[in-house]
């Protein structure tokens, strides 16, 4: 006998294909079940079938009108549709029944950031996070909703939040560029950074009598280092690498990164304009040359 | 190949490539744990994989018919709902730093060094048996109702696994086991040796009587035995009620046949 707990087995393990096909054939045999009815409307939806999901979702709902997770779901499905207008009623319908509902909040959410409404949008998915906080991609919406909002530590923390939610995961990925953005950012936003200037003119120093090999090597280690995250505004906060002995602030660590950079591939694009400082550094390292500092 | 079948053995094995379009290819090797260990083709492999000792005895037989049991199984489920376990290293992590404290305990049984050896054991071990346990017992069924001259060799076989399985009630054992990992393996070798031994008509359970497994194994088999379908669905469901059954369900994640790491299936 098929089995309903077959198939949210089969959800769990991301083998949509294989769920809707069961929950097809158990949808023939009890017809108007509303698990089954609401589990394949999400398959079809991430089958990237909308379509499908809005028509399976739909009848769920008639079946079952206050069922708050259908509506969320097919709203979710009009959304892929592109249909925001008729989304943002369904969320707004699984509200009505029930009001913290943590998935109406965070699409709703996220509907609002895409009209730009930041303020509504870190409303909901505050709403949301609080009530689930384990949600990676409340904690990404809500990231992203600060830095549009121009607040950049806000938004730092939660995209920190969503990557170590599970780092395995693309929204991981994508919270990690955004740091760097921030990064480049807050580094940049006080105009021209004399310590950067500094700290470019040690990598330069440091780099001479280096193989490119060995600067690949440190350069690479820094950028990989870089997409955890550095704080760049705080010089007590230090970080070690294998590559190189002893310890650097963030910004000491973009800097000897930016340097690396421009000597290996310079065509390279890493996020970060330290252009300025870079080229001061080069002037001074040609007259400072014979004497030579580190600076750490 | 050095293995002498005997009846229904070869019938098994034709089966087997029709049911499934893939032969199995017999390839020796010494370091296996058992006489013959089964590894079931995936859609880039020619054939599935039966590695087996060079010194083994008849009991390979029982063995193999077993292994195509496995085979029998998964292959009769439409292929895109075919589930297999699996673990990582993140998911043995969190397994095992759940029962932290009941490693530390066992540090005045054991030296740091002998937990650290036998840590993978333990977890391996137990993934094993959850995983295998509930379908094998189908299979056991199988193979006695379907292959009367098997069952002598059938029977030497679960005696075999029955006398490595009741060495987990010894007092050695017990002190120097994680208590959920104990308790855990013992009811599930007492529902195990339940259901097969009434199935077969051996006491296989009298070692357990005075044990405190005796009542959550009886409740386990209970529930196996009403609840199982058989197939391959029904194995993977019956797999997770055992696993939440003995509290081990975050022990092991499921994921696609077909989705198995880079160079599975290399025989090398």
């Amino acid at each position: 006998m098929k089995d309903i707990n077959y198939a949210l087995m089969l959800i769990r393990a991301n083998k949509f294909d294989g769920a809707k096909d069961l929950l097809k054939e158990l949808i023939q045999k009890d017809p108007g079940n509303q698990d089954i009815l609401y589990n394949l409307g999400m398959c079809y939806t991430e089958l990237d079938k909308p379509e499908k999901a809005v028509e399976t979702l739909s009848e769920c709902i008639r079946y079952y009108p206050h069922y708050a997770n259908a509506h969320v779901a097919l709203g979710f499905a009009y959304a892929r549709l592109a249909n925001d207008e008729k989304a943002k009623d369904h969320f707004l319908r699984a509200l009505e029944i029930e009001p913290s509902n943590p998935y109406a909040l965070r699409n709703l959410g996220g509907l609002y950031g895409k009209e730009n409404d930041y303020e509504k949008a870190i409303q909901c998915l505050e709403k949301s996070f609080s009530i689930n906080s384990d949600d990676q991609q409340t904690a990404y919406g809500l990231g992203y909703s600060y830095l549009h909002s121009g607040k950049t530590d806000q938004a730092d923390q939660y995209f920190k939040v969503a990557i170590s939610l599970d780092e395995s995961t693309k929204i991981a990925g994508m919270a990690k560029d955004f740091r760097r953005e921030i990064a480049e950012i807050t580094l940049k936003e006080k105009g021209f950074r004399p310590d950067a200037m500094f700290y470019c003119l040690a990598a330069l120093q440091f780099f001479q009598d280096k193989t490119t090999e060995q600067v690949r090597q440190v350069t690479f280690e820094i950028g990989a280092r870089g997409r955890q995250g550095l704080d760049i505004n705080n010089p007590d906060k230090k970080y070690t690498l294998d590559s190189m002995d002893g310890s650097f602030s963030g910004v000491q660590l973009v800097s000897y990164m930016y340097v690396g950079f421009e000597m290996i591939d310079p065509e390279q694009d890493i996020g970060l304009d330290l252009s300025e400082e870079y080229k001061q550094a080069l002037g001074l390292f040609s007259k400072e040359r014979p004497h030579g500092y580190t600076i750490h | 190949m050095d293995i002498q079948f005997i009846d229904p053995v070869p019938d098994v094995l034709e089966e087997v490539k029709n049911l499934t379009g893939k032969g199995i290819e017999f390839i020796q090797k010494e370091n296996l744990t058992s006489y013959a260990a089964l590894q079931m083709a995936r859609k880039n492999m020619p054939s599935h994989l039966i590695y087996y000792k060079k010194k083994h005895d008849e009991i390979i037989n029982h063995l193999i018919v077993h292994e195509c049991g496995h085979l029998f199984r998964i292959f009769k489920c439409p292929e895109n709902q075919r589930l297999m376990p699996y673990s990582d290293q993140q998911i043995k992590y969190n397994a095992l730093k759940a029962i932290e404290k009941e490693i530390m305990a066992l540090t005045d049984s054991l030296s740091e060094d002998q937990i650290a050896h036998i840590i993978n054991l333990w977890y391996d071990g137990l993934i094993r048996q959850v995983t295998n346990l509930p379908p094998d017992i189908m299979i056991e069924k199988w193979i006695y109702d379907q292959f009367p001259t098997l069952r002598s060799l059938q029977l030497e076989s679960l005696k075999k696994q029955h006398s490595e399985s009741v060495a987990g009630l010894t007092e050695t054992v017990n002190r120097t086991t994680p208590s959920t990992i104990l308790f855990a393996a013992n009811v599930m070798n007492y529902a195990f040796f339940r259901i097969l031994g009434f199935h077969v008509g051996q006491n296989f359970i009298k070692e357990y009587s005075a044990t405190s497994y005796l009542n959550k194994g009886k409740e386990l088999a209970s529930i196996t035995e009403k609840d199982y379908e058989d197939s391959h669905e029904g194995d993977n469901m019956m797999i997770d009620k055992w696993a939440a059954f003995v509290n081990i369900s975050d022990w092991f994640k499921w994921r696609g046949f077909e989705d198995v790491p880079p160079g599975y299936g290399h025989t090398g």
